[in-house]
């Protein structure tokens, strides 16, 4: 108190000289860029992107450019490991691996985008209108979802199985039957929350109908969840496809996708591991990437998810 | 147990009862009703199919064939092997296998429930330490990288690369047998349960009871093991459940590639040789599993919760 | 008044928290004195550092706090008579744990709804604190629960220790969660908003349920609110908190009725009454300062309709305010120097309406 210096005008009042109404207001950005940012801040999920569009750029590319057809057979250099000539090596056919691995990887991508449309065609919608509707029609739907999903995927598989040839129409209807519900779930969910928020029960005051609620209320305000969710079920259609693969339920020859390569690769492993090991290590980091993907953009779209 | 868990798990047993008749319904109806035989692969007239199709009842009307079936079922008969192994009950071919198929499932969950769990707890004890990076790691790669590909990784570097475990399922010795495909099963356990584990954790550590347990002036072991622990670890019971879905899908191919006589392999030769009963009893066998797992989980879920199993009060 | 028997002389304390590249200055040099056997009140907006300051004396401060400066010393009597101090500042995290924490203070939290174990029986949840650091016999343990509940006003409280959290409503659990604090038999009890989260009709009885327990045991008691109405009903003593530091403190009559500091008044205005004539609720113009910012001068200056220029430039310090002991001040509207402004007349008139009802005790 002592060593303090006053000014002459301390003790007056600041009065109209400061506006005491103004709540300060700590510096936002639009809601794009935080996400943005904390997207980019999570390591793995930048990784993930990164891996996603090399693994994409090759698959185009590579069957484009190589010297290599993807289904083009050579038996006298048969079951090569990988060298200059050809980069992951030859197939028991002697196919090249390089291209066929990229070519597969087509096909894998392919149907990770099929995948993400039936959850959206199917899950999305069946999720919305059971939410969204509510009472009766909720409830049967709820009880047909139910016992669908308690019917084990595998019995699903034996009975596809039993019905169909091995194409790429299998997969695609395998992945109806299997991918939808896990969407549905989270759609019904999150419907049902927004569905009761002051703006909806405000559109509906208005007048405004159940199908302009939906689109225009509801989907945007959900939307968020229901991208997380997608990117979540392309890993599991990938899998899906190698498993389908593996069990004789995939891609015809001579076209490839990673799960054939891999199940034709199993033939030999134990002496040419490299034939399965390849296409199994892009698969995994395939995967890999879309599971880190997925889980930053959860973490970015939703910073109260974050466990971390 | 009162007499509304009661009444639950009598619905729940109802509801499996019937889930387990469409299922078989739909399976009997799309083998009998479809073009091809299990006999395509035979060169036989027509009149010699017409006996074979009679040896078997295959001549009679379809909803005859299913009530047989279904009579015979509940004696334990799912009937004869067409093709892969001509003429045998196919219980006595399936059985043995169900049991090993069975076994490592139980094996893979527990191993990786076990595991999952350390590695979540210790995750969410040790946050954002080396500790959490290395379990979240883990929990990525085991989510991302199929279980057949650990299989594979297993077989190559173990079995054939540093020959310590056998790539072969070995009658004599089933205990070493099972290591290869076991731990590669549970990879994707540990992945899942570690993962929701850690969540849990860390939102039961930041709860207002774990606040009120540190305001009592407990130790931080005791906060942990009487307080935390029970809490974070009952709800883990819940993701089981999808967890065995997935397990189930990877042990067919997963047998495959160990060589593990289990219900694998002979359904998928079954299926490339329409060996219906095969087909039908394993189908029956894998669903049976997985819907008795799926009880147990939920009733074992409400006697350990108390706020399921004694609802509300007051 | 006889002898004061001081039990927790807080001086100077400053804590500050570390968040995501900043660093948070959520106490700055905070001054507190509790005697036994009476009741303090710590008041003020959320974030202002009310709960850390009652956390730093559990030591209970969040892991990325903490206390930069200070000394909490906290005097007890042993049974044999003799008197220790301790600053618990100064006490390890083993030490805190195992001798103050929930032995010698205690605390209750806001809501009782999500602050007992849900899968532990009530009984269990008594009996812990008891059989944990006094080694009591499970026999022991339980009779003396028993008593507890019905203590804290639990009807059949044997048939209530198995009963699991969710089986009581909120009323219930608050009493439990008090049976728990006073298990230890502590001397200082520390409640965090305790009615914060119940019914307007529980409120009252579990304030009611509180002060008499403190009566019979002679505890000293620290209320950390925002509710004016909680104060006015328990509080011996009032200390206005606002951003991180004690801006005005003084007895119950001294804050109510002749409140000095253009906070307290907002605060003051702020509190509704069932006969309010003017037509909106008056509130407080602002918000709170961005504590990870430096604080020029006073902090509550940019929301002050009588800021003075100083206010602006210098913080205040505490000013006595003439004629008390207990009443201080920190404004420079105190200094001899300022213009003489004088509480808003609806404050006033307000204040006078309080003194005829008499609505502090």
């Amino acid at each position: 108190m002592d060593n303090t210096k006053f000014l002459p005008d301390d003790f007056e009042l600041v009065g109209d000289k400061q506006n005491i109404n103004i709540d300060e207001v700590l510096p936002s950005r639009p809601m794009w860029q935080d996400i943005l940012g904390r997207f980019k801040e999570n390591k793995g999920a930048v990784i993930g992107v990164i891996l996603i569009i090399i693994i994409t750029l090759l698959a185009i590319i590579v069957p484009m450019v190589s010297k290599w057809n993807y289904a083009e057979m050579n038996t006298s250099i048969a079951n090569r490991v990988p060298s200059g000539e050809h980069w992951f090596g030859t197939d028991y056919l002697g196919r090249d691996l390089w291209v066929r691995t990229w070519q597969g990887t087509r096909y894998s991508l392919i149907i990770a985008v099929v995948a993400v449309i039936i959850d959206i065609v199917v899950g999305m919608t069946y999720g919305l209108v059971s939410g969204y509707f509510g009472g009766m029609v909720d409830a049967i739907m709820q009880r047909i979802q139910e016992i669908i999903n308690s019917i084990p995927t595998l019995v699903v598989l034996i009975i596809l199985l039993t019905v169909m040839k091995p194409s790429l129409k299998t997969v695609i209807i395998a992945l109806i039957f299997t991918e939808w519900i896990p969407m549905s779930r989270i759609t019904r969910a999150q419907v049902l929350k927004v569905k009761e928020e002051e703006y909806v029960l405000a559109a509906r005051t208005l007048g405004a109908g159940n199908f302009f609620i939906l689109f225009k209320e509801i989907l945007p305000n959900i939307f968020g969840q229901l991208i997380i969710m997608s990117m979540m079920t392309i890993p599991n259609a990938i899998f899906y496809e190698a498993y389908l693969a593996f069990i004789g339920l995939g891609l015809t020859k001579p076209l490839a996708s990673l799960g054939t390569l891999i199940n034709d690769g199993f033939r030999l492993f134990q002496v040419y591991p490299h034939a399965m090991l390849i296409p199994a290590a892009v698969m995994a980091i395939l995967m890999l990437s879309f599971n880190l993907f997925g889980d930053g953009l959860r973490d970015a779209l939703d910073p109260t998810m974050k466990e971390g | 147990m009162d007499k509304s868990m009661l009444k639950y798990i009598g619905k729940r047993i109802l509801i499996s009862i019937v889930t387990l008749f469409v299922i078989l319904s739909i399976l009997f109806l799309m083998t009998r009703l479809l073009p091809g035989t299990p006999f395509n692969s035979e060169k036989m007239s027509p009149e010699q199919m017409e006996v074979v199709k009679a040896k078997y009842g295959l001549d009679k009307p379809v909803i005859v064939q299913f009530g047989n079936y279904l009579k015979n079922m509940v004696k334990g008969d799912f009937g004869l092997s067409y093709v892969l192994y001509k003429d045998q009950g196919v219980a006595d071919i399936v059985m043995p296998r169900a049991k090993i198929s069975f076994i490592y499932g139980i094996a893979a969950t527990a191993l990786g429930t076990i595991v999952g769990m350390l590695l979540g707890i210790i995750a969410a004890l040790k946050r954002n330490t080396i500790w959490d990076t290395i379990a979240t790691i883990i929990s990525v790669l085991g989510v991302s990288i199929p279980s057949f590909v650990f299989a594979l990784l297993l077989v190559i570097i173990l079995g054939v690369k540093l020959p310590v475990l056998p790539t072969m399922y070995l009658e004599n010795d089933p205990i070493v047998s099972s290591i290869i495909p076991v731990v590669a099963l549970s990879m994707s356990v540990i992945a899942n349960v570690a993962r929701f584990t850690r969540t849990e954790m860390i939102s039961v550590l930041a709860s207002d009871y774990m606040t009120l347990a540190l305001a009592k002036g407990l130790d931080k072991k005791t906060l942990i093991f009487r307080h935390a622990l029970r809490n974070a670890l009952i709800p883990v019971i819940t993701v089981i459940g999808p967890i065995l879905v997935n397990l189930m899908t990877g042990t067919m191919v997963v047998e495959s590639i160990c060589n593990v006589p289990g219900l694998g392999q002979i359904l998928i030769d079954s299926i490339h040789s329409n060996d219906y009963n095969i087909i039908m009893a394993c189908s029956f066998l894998y669903a049976f599993m997985y819907i008795a797992m799926m009880l147990i989980i939920d009733v074992s879920y409400g006697l350990i919760d108390p706020r399921i199993r004694l609802g509300k009060g007051e | 008044m006889a002898e004061r028997e001081k039990v927790l002389e807080i001086r100077d304390l400053s804590i500050s928290f570390r968040t995501e590249g900043a660093k948070v200055n959520a106490i700055r040099g905070v001054d507190l004195d509790l005697y036994r056997g009476e009741t303090i009140a710590i008041v003020g907006e959320s974030g202002s550092g009310k709960s850390v300051t009652t956390k730093a004396i559990m030591g209970i401060l969040a892991k990325n706090g903490t206390i930069d400066s200070g000394t909490i010393n906290y005097t007890w009597t042993d049974p044999d008579g003799s008197k220790h101090t301790k600053d618990i500042v100064k006490m390890s995290e083993k030490e805190i744990q195992s001798e103050i924490r929930g032995r010698k203070i205690a605390m209750v939290f806001q809501d009782p709804l999500t602050s007992l174990n849900p899968t532990m029986t009530i009984g269990k949840q008594v009996m812990e604190p008891m059989m944990y650091h006094y080694g009591t016999s499970k026999e022991e343990a339980y009779k003396k629960a028993v008593e507890l509940l019905s203590e804290v006003g639990i009807t059949d409280p044997e048939a209530r220790m198995k009963n699991y959290p969710h089986q009581l409503s909120g009323g219930m659990r608050q009493r439990v969660v008090i049976a728990i604090a006073l298990s230890c038999d502590p001397y200082l009890l520390i409640c965090d908003e305790p009615t914060t989260a119940l019914d307007v009709t529980i409120q009252a009885k579990i304030l009611e349920l509180i002060q008499d327990l403190q009566k019979k045991k002679d505890l000293s008691v620290i209320y950390i609110t925002h509710d004016l109405g909680v104060v006015a009903k328990v509080a011996d003593y009032v200390n206005v908190m606002y951003a991180g530091k004690i801006i005005e403190k003084g007895t119950i009559d001294e804050i109510f009725y002749d409140p000095r500091h253009p906070y307290t008044w907002g605060l003051l205005s702020a509190m509704p009454d069932l006969d309010t004539d003017d037509d909106e609720l008056y509130t407080i113009p602002g918000s709170p300062p961005n504590l990870t910012k430096k604080v020029q001068g006073d902090a509550f200056a940019p929301r002050n309709a009588y800021a003075l220029n100083i206010d602006l430039r210098l913080e205040p310090p505490m000013f006595d305010v003439p004629g008390s002991s207990s009443h201080k001040v920190a404004s420079w509207l105190m200094d001899p120097r300022a213009p003489k402004v004088e509480m808003p007349a609806s404050l006033r008139n307000r204040i006078q309406k309080m003194i005829k009802e008499g609505v502090a005790k």
